[in-house]
C-alpha cells in the first residue's frame, strides 16, 4: 500500500470505519512508514484537542432536577412495586430466624390465648354418700 | 456492561440506577453536541434535559430496528437545537421589527472564542461542522450520521475529510502566525 493511499484513509482508519482487511494493511503500513505514522499523530492530536473543547460537564442540579422528573415520570405503578417487593429474593436464614420468631411468640403468648369464656367452667356434681351399686341391689318392687 | 438498550429498558420499568448510568455516559457528549448550536450554558443545559426525558419517554419508537441508542439521543438532540435556533431567530426578527435589538446586540453572542480551535471550528460550513460534531463528540457511525442528515454515506464520508482538512490546515496556520 503506498504512502498516498494510506493518507487516503488514514481518518477511516482513525474512526475505525475501514474494512477489516484495509485496516490491517493501513495499520501495517503505519508500523513501517515514520511519515505517515507522524501524520497520523498530528490527525490523533487535532482530533483529540477537538473533542476536549467539546468535552463540558453539566452541573450537578442538571443530574438532580432530571433525576426527579425521570422518576416522577417513570415511577412504576403501586401494583408492580408491591410486586417487586414481594419477588425480592429472601436468604435461607432469614425465612428461619423468622419460624424461629413465630414460634417463639407462640410458646410465649399462645397459652395465655387459651379458651376464654364469660360463663364457669362445668363442674362435676359430686355427690356425697352416692354409691351406684346400691341403687342395682334395690327393692325389685321399685322399678 | 448493560447495553444503552437494556439500560433504556430499566429506567422505563423505574430503576434509577440504570438511569444514573446511562446519564453518566453521555451527559458530557450530549452537552458538548448542544453547545455547538446553543452558546448559553443554562439553555443547553434545558436541552440536555429535554432530550433525555423525550428519548426515554418514546417508548414505541425505540425498539431493536431503530439503530443504536446514540444514534437516537444525537437525532433526538439535533431537532431540539433546530428548533431552539428558529425559536431564537424568529424571537430576535420580532425585537428587530420593534427596534429593541437596539444596544444588546452582544446580550446574546457567543463566548469569546478566543481558542484557535473554536475559531477555526466556527469557520468551516454548518454541514461539515455538524458531521464532525457528530463523530468526534457523539461517536456516531458514518451510517447513523448518514441518517440524521439525510444523505448517502459517500457524502458524510467527504464531508468529513473536508472538514478535518480544514481544520487541520487552519490549525497550521494559527501555529505558523503564532
Amino acid at each position: 500500500m503506498t504512502c498516498e493511499t494510506v493518507r487516503q484513509r488514514l481518518i477511516d482508519h482513525y474512526y475505525g470505519e475501514l474494512p477489516p482487511q484495509q485496516r490491517r494493511e493501513v495499520a501495517q503500513h503505519l508500523t513501517g512508514c515514520g511519515d505517515c505514522a507522524l501524520e497520523y499523530c498530528r490527525l490523533d492530536a487535532d482530533l483529540g484537542g477537538l473533542g476536549q473543547l467539546c468535552d463540558e460537564s453539566p452541573s450537578p442540579q442538571l443530574q438532580a432536577r432530571l433525576r426527579d422528573r425521570v422518576a416522577t415520570q417513570f415511577r412504576p405503578p403501586w401494583w408492580r412495586r408491591l410486586w417487586r417487593v414481594g419477588a425480592f429474593p429472601i436468604p435461607a436464614y432469614q425465612t428461619a430466624l423468622l419460624l424461629a420468631a413465630v414460634l417463639l411468640a407462640w410458646l410465649l403468648v399462645g397459652p395465655r390465648l387459651g379458651v376464654r369464656s364469660d360463663h364457669p367452667r362445668p363442674v362435676t356434681p359430686v355427690v356425697q354418700g352416692y354409691d351406684a351399686s346400691r341403687i342395682v341391689s334395690l327393692d325389685p318392687n321399685l322399678l | 456492561m448493560v447495553s444503552d438498550e437494556g439500560l433504556v429498558q430499566q429506567v422505563r420499568r423505574g430503576e434509577m440506577g440504570a438511569f444514573d448510568e446511562l446519564y453518566r455516559r453521555y451527559n458530557r457528549r450530549l452537552l458538548g453536541y448542544i453547545r455547538r448550536y446553543v452558546h448559553d450554558r443554562a439553555t443547553a443545559e434545558d436541552l440536555v434535559q429535554e432530550v433525555f426525558i423525550t428519548v426515554l419517554r418514546d417508548r414505541a419508537a425505540f425498539g431493536p430496528g431503530n439503530g443504536r441508542f446514540a444514534g437516537w439521543l444525537f437525532t433526538v438532540a439535533r431537532n431540539r437545537c433546530l428548533t431552539s435556533l428558529r425559536d431564537v431567530r424568529r424571537d430576535l426578527e420580532k425585537r428587530e421589527r420593534l427596534g429593541q435589538v437596539a444596544g444588546e446586540a452582544t446580550a446574546d453572542a457567543p463566548p469569546e472564542r478566543s481558542h484557535g480551535l473554536r475559531r477555526v471550528l466556527a469557520g468551516l460550513p454548518p454541514a461539515q461542522q455538524e458531521a464532525l460534531m457528530l463523530k468526534q463528540v457523539g461517536e456516531l457511525t458514518y451510517r447513523e450520521i448518514a441518517e440524521i442528515q439525510g444523505i448517502p454515506e459517500g457524502t458524510v464520508k467527504s464531508r468529513l475529510h473536508l472538514a478535518i482538512r480544514a481544520l487541520q490546515q487552519g490549525l497550521a496556520q494559527l501555529g505558523g502566525n503564532a
